[in-house]
C-alpha cells in the first residue's frame, strides 16, 4: 500500500476573530492548498478541478435503458 | 467541528467546497467533539490510502467567542452522559476530580501542574498564530481563581476562534507537488466509556493507550522513537495523563518529567512546542489539525524559534474526557 503524504498545511490566527466559521475555514483551506501548490483551479487531479455543471446529456446512450413504449 | 451548535449552521463542508472552487469534490463533516481534527486526519488518511481520493483537503475550524463562557462550556458538556450532565458535570469538573486523584495517588505536588501551564505559555510566545503570546510565572498560575479544585484558571485552555488545514495525497505523487512533505506513518483511533466513572482507573485514558498502540504498530515505531509531541492539554492534568498513556513515561511519573525539564523545548522530549491548547487556544475542530500543523513544521524545519531536532513526531487529540482519541505519527520521508 502506498503511504500517505501531507504536502501542505496551514494555520490561521487563533484568538478572538471577527469572521464566522465559513470564512475561517475558507482562509485555512486556501492557505493549505497554496502551501501544497495544489489550488483548486490548477490541479490536474480528479478531486480538485475547474468545475462545470454535469449534464445527463454527457452520458453515452449505451448506458441508458431503452424504452419500448 | 461543532459549528452547527455554535452558529446554528449546517452543511458547512458543502459551502466550503463552493467557496474554494473545489466542486464537485465530495465533502463530509467529521464530528468527534474536541477530537474532530484528529478524527479528520484519520478520515483523510483513509480516503487516500483506500484509493478513493487522490487529493484530500482537511480543514478544521470553529467560531466560539461570540458565546459566553457558560454557553460554550454547556455546548461542550452536552457530550457527557445524560446522567452526568443532569447533575451538572462539565469537562472542567472531570478535570478537577481527576487532578485531585492523580496528585494524591502519585504523590505529585500541585506546583507540577502549574509548571505545565508555565512551559506551554513560554512556548506559545514564539508561535505567531497563538491566542496568548505571553509568559506566565508559577506564582500567577497558583494564585489565579479556583475553577474546579485543585485546578485554577491558568490550568485551563481558553475559548478560541480559528482554523487549520492539511492536504493529503499518495506519497508516490507527492513530489509532483512539492519536495517539502511529511508522511503519515501511523494513525489510530479509539473510544472509551461514555460514563467516565465506569473506568477502572480514572487517571488512565484508555483511548490514548489503544489509539497509540495502533499508531505505533502501523508505523513500526515505539514511544522511544518520538522526537517531538503535541498533546491535548485542554487542562494541564491531561498532559500528564497522555504523556504516560502514550508510553513516554511510567504511570505516575509524567509530572516528574515536567519538573525535570524533560518536556521543555530543549529537553529530551519536547511536548507542545506550539504552546499547546493552553497558550495557542482551542477552537474545537481546528485543534487536532493545528497539532499536526506544528509537527509538520517541526519535521520540515520550518518552526522558526520553536524549532527542535526531530524526524518523528506524534500528535494526540482527545475528545470529551478521553471518550474518543486519535493518535497520529508523522515522519520525514
Amino acid at each position: 500500500m502506498d503511504r500517505v503524504a501531507i504536502i501542505g498545511a496551514s494555520m490561521t490566527q487563533f484568538g478572538d476573530r471577527d469572521a464566522w466559521v465559513r470564512a475561517l475555514l475558507a482562509e485555512a483551506g486556501d492557505a493549505a492548498l497554496d502551501d501544497a501548490g495544489a489550488t483548486a483551479a490548477t490541479s490536474t487531479t480528479s478531486t480538485f478541478r475547474t468545475w462545470r455543471a454535469a449534464s445527463s446529456r454527457d452520458r453515452p446512450a449505451s448506458r441508458t435503458r431503452s424504452l419500448t413504449t | 467541528m461543532a459549528s452547527g451548535e455554535f452558529e446554528g449552521q449546517t452543511g458547512v463542508p458543502n459551502a466550503l467546497a463552493h467557496d474554494l472552487n473545489a466542486l464537485p469534490a465530495y465533502t463530509q463533516r467529521v464530528d468527534q467533539t474536541s477530537a474532530s481534527g484528529g478524527a479528520g486526519i484519520y478520515a483523510a488518511w483513509q480516503s487516500v490510502a483506500s484509493g478513493a481520493s487522490d487529493l484530500t483537503l482537511l480543514v478544521g475550524g470553529e467560531k466560539m467567542t461570540h458565546k459566553t463562557t457558560g454557553e460554550a462550556t454547556d455546548v461542550i458538556a452536552s457530550l457527557t452522559h445524560p446522567v452526568e450532565y443532569k447533575h451538572g458535570v462539565t469537562l472542567p469538573s472531570f478535570a478537577g476530580l481527576t487532578a485531585r486523584k492523580y496528585l494524591d495517588e502519585y504523590d505529585a505536588p500541585r506546583e507540577s501542574l502549574g509548571k505545565v501551564a508555565v512551559k506551554n505559555h513560554r512556548n506559545g510566545t514564539d508561535n505567531p498564530h497563538a491566542q496568548f503570546r505571553k509568559e506566565v510565572d508559577l506564582e500567577t498560575v497558583l494564585e489565579s481563581p479556583v475553577v474546579a479544585d485543585p485546578l485554577r484558571l491558568y490550568d485551563f485552555c481558553p475559548i478560541t476562534d480559528g482554523s487549520a488545514g492539511l492536504v493529503f495525497c499518495p506519497e508516490s505523487v507527492a513530489q509532483e507537488y512539492t519536495d517539502d512533505y511529511v508522511v503519515v506513518s501511523g494513525v489510530g483511533g479509539a473510544t472509551d466509556t461514555h460514563v467516565v466513572h465506569e473506568r477502572e482507573d480514572p487517571t488512565t485514558m484508555g483511548g490514548v493507550v489503544e489509539s497509540s498502540n495502533v499508531a505505533y504498530e502501523m508505523a513500526d515505531r515505539g514511544p522511544e522513537d518520538v522526537d517531538v509531541a503535541e498533546l491535548h492539554d485542554m487542562f494541564t492534568i491531561l498532559e500528564f495523563l497522555q504523556s504516560e498513556d502514550l508510553g513516554f513515561f511510567e504511570k505516575g511519573e509524567g509530572w516528574k518529567a515536567v519538573e525535570e525539564g524533560v518536556t521543555d523545548r530543549d529537553g529530551d522530549l519536547p511536548i507542545n512546542t506550539s504552546g499547546g491548547l493552553k497558550s495557542k487556544g482551542h477552537p474545537l475542530g481546528a485543534s487536532g489539525v493545528a497539532q499536526a500543523y506544528e509537527i509538520y513544521q517541526q519535521l520540515l524545519g520550518d518552526a522558526g524559534a520553536r524549532q527542535v531536532d526531530a524526524t518523528v513526531g506524534l500528535a494526540c487529540n482527545v475528545g470529551g474526557f478521553g471518550n474518543c482519541v486519535t493518535t497520529t505519527i508523522l515522519e520525514q520521508p
